[in-house]
């Protein structure tokens, strides 16, 4: 018997060929346990890839355009940060000024949700409108206070909802997502939501609400970080 | 507004999509888990030196599945002219593979290789018997007809005639 390709097992996983092309290898797979275990093997492949972070040298480095921008940004707010602290004050203050948290709540007290960016040297928090290229690996943490599930999902500007898994809360502080979440090539808004409940929320369930505006969903507290993806 | 110095050939989303590919084909071929590692980042490196040809292509999983296969040959035939070089076998964890043959078939296949063919004759030979291509589907990836890949396979067949290894029974018997 021939065996599939390796290239072509890559692209029946990659949901590049045509129905035309899938329907003979569907065929195949379901006949051939050694090609079948070799689509395993690759699947294996993927989970563990897409756990480890992105080498630095693969990392996008900023280009001159974007440093420019960078210092022009800094050299624009340093004096608006300078006169807001007067205004608050009353007298200028030495030192770091104070950040805003990198999250937004639509309930509770506290940060719920940070994103977190791995650059080339570190990692580093995002902000609620921060731009991102797509590509870029997202780091969520998040605070399940006193309740025992919390749901990660995922919505981007076409209003397409990804639930991407419900984990068991291991109490209050920050805990860090066992999973890094690559950008897609989507453009525009993209969030990212922190379902918290006491008991486990159906998939569908999640689905409906983060498709609803405002968002609602009974027994939970939601918290949600907002990026754009360009 | 395209901004000046932006790269449409977006690197970093390659390697997201299709780096299990590259690695994959890297750890089937090279026998070192660090080899494979630092193959996987010069092939997408390499793209900035390869991004018209690599902007022509249809399908990025096959241009990547190729120019890997080139990088992991290329190394394989730099280790074989510095053979003092320590070479780390992979950990049991990665000693499976996704190729038609097992590891220890590939590595005496490449072995076999190094000894007697030419360069393009262990492209052929390689993506017929590790990856299971066809002919014609080899000869599409290294833009040779499918009859010049079969008398190539046949030539490397006809160096195997006094010893026969036994994977090749096993996949043409």
């Amino acid at each position: 018997m021939t065996h599939i390709s390796t290239l072509k097992l890559h692209q029946l996983r990659y949901g590049e060929l045509d129905a035309h092309a899938r329907a003979p290898l569907d065929a195949h797979l379901a006949a051939c346990a050694a090609c079948a275990a070799r689509l395993s093997h690759q699947d294996d492949t993927r989970a563990a890839f897409v756990r480890a972070p992105v080498p630095a040298a693969i990392l996008p480095r900023p280009t001159w355009w974007e440093r420019l921008g960078a210092l022009r940004a800094a050299l624009v707010l340093l004096p608006v940060l300078a006169a807001g602290l007067f205004v608050l004050r009353g007298v200028p203050t030495m030192g770091a000024p104070t950040v805003e948290a990198p999250t937004e709540r639509l309930k509770g007290g506290r940060p719920l949700l940070e994103a977190w960016v791995q650059t080339a040297d570190s990692a580093r928090p995002l902000y609620t409108g921060e731009r991102l290229r797509s590509g870029t690996r997202v780091q969520l943490k998040y605070d399940a206070g006193p309740h025992r599930f919390v749901t990660i999902a995922g919505r981007d500007a076409r209003g397409t909802v990804e639930v991407y898994g419900t984990l068991h809360a291991t109490g209050p502080g920050l805990t860090t997502a066992p999973f890094a979440l690559t950008l897609d090539d989507t453009k525009g808004e993209q969030a990212f939501f922190a379902i918290l409940t006491d008991t486990r929320p159906a998939p569908d369930a999640v689905q409906r609400a983060l498709k609803q505006s405002p968002i609602r969903m009974e027994d939970s507290e939601i918290a949600s970080v907002v990026l754009l993806k360009e | 507004m395209t901004r000046p110095g932006a790269d449409p050939l977006d690197i970093t989303a390659l390697y997201c999509r299709y780096g299990d590919l590259v690695l994959g084909r890297c750890r089937t071929l090279l026998r070192n888990e660090a080899d494979a590692q630092d193959a996987v980042q010069e092939v997408f490196l390499k793209l900035h030196r390869y991004r018209d040809s690599f902007r022509g292509e249809s399908s990025p999983s096959t241009f990547l599945f190729k120019i890997a296969t080139t990088t992991c040959l290329n190394r394989i035939r730099t280790r074989k002219r510095r053979p003092e070089d320590p070479v780390e076998e992979l950990p049991p964890a990665v000693e499976a593979t996704d190729s038609v043959l097992d590891r220890l078939a590939v590595r005496d296949l490449v072995e076999r290789l190094l000894a007697k063919q030419d360069e393009r004759t262990q492209d052929c030979v390689v993506y017929h018997y590790v990856d299971g291509m066809t002919h014609d589907e080899v000869g599409d990836i290294l833009g040779i007809s499918g009859a010049a890949v079969r008398k190539r396979i046949s030539t490397f067949r006809a160096s195997l005639r006094d010893a026969p290894p036994p994977w090749l029974a096993e996949i043409e018997p």
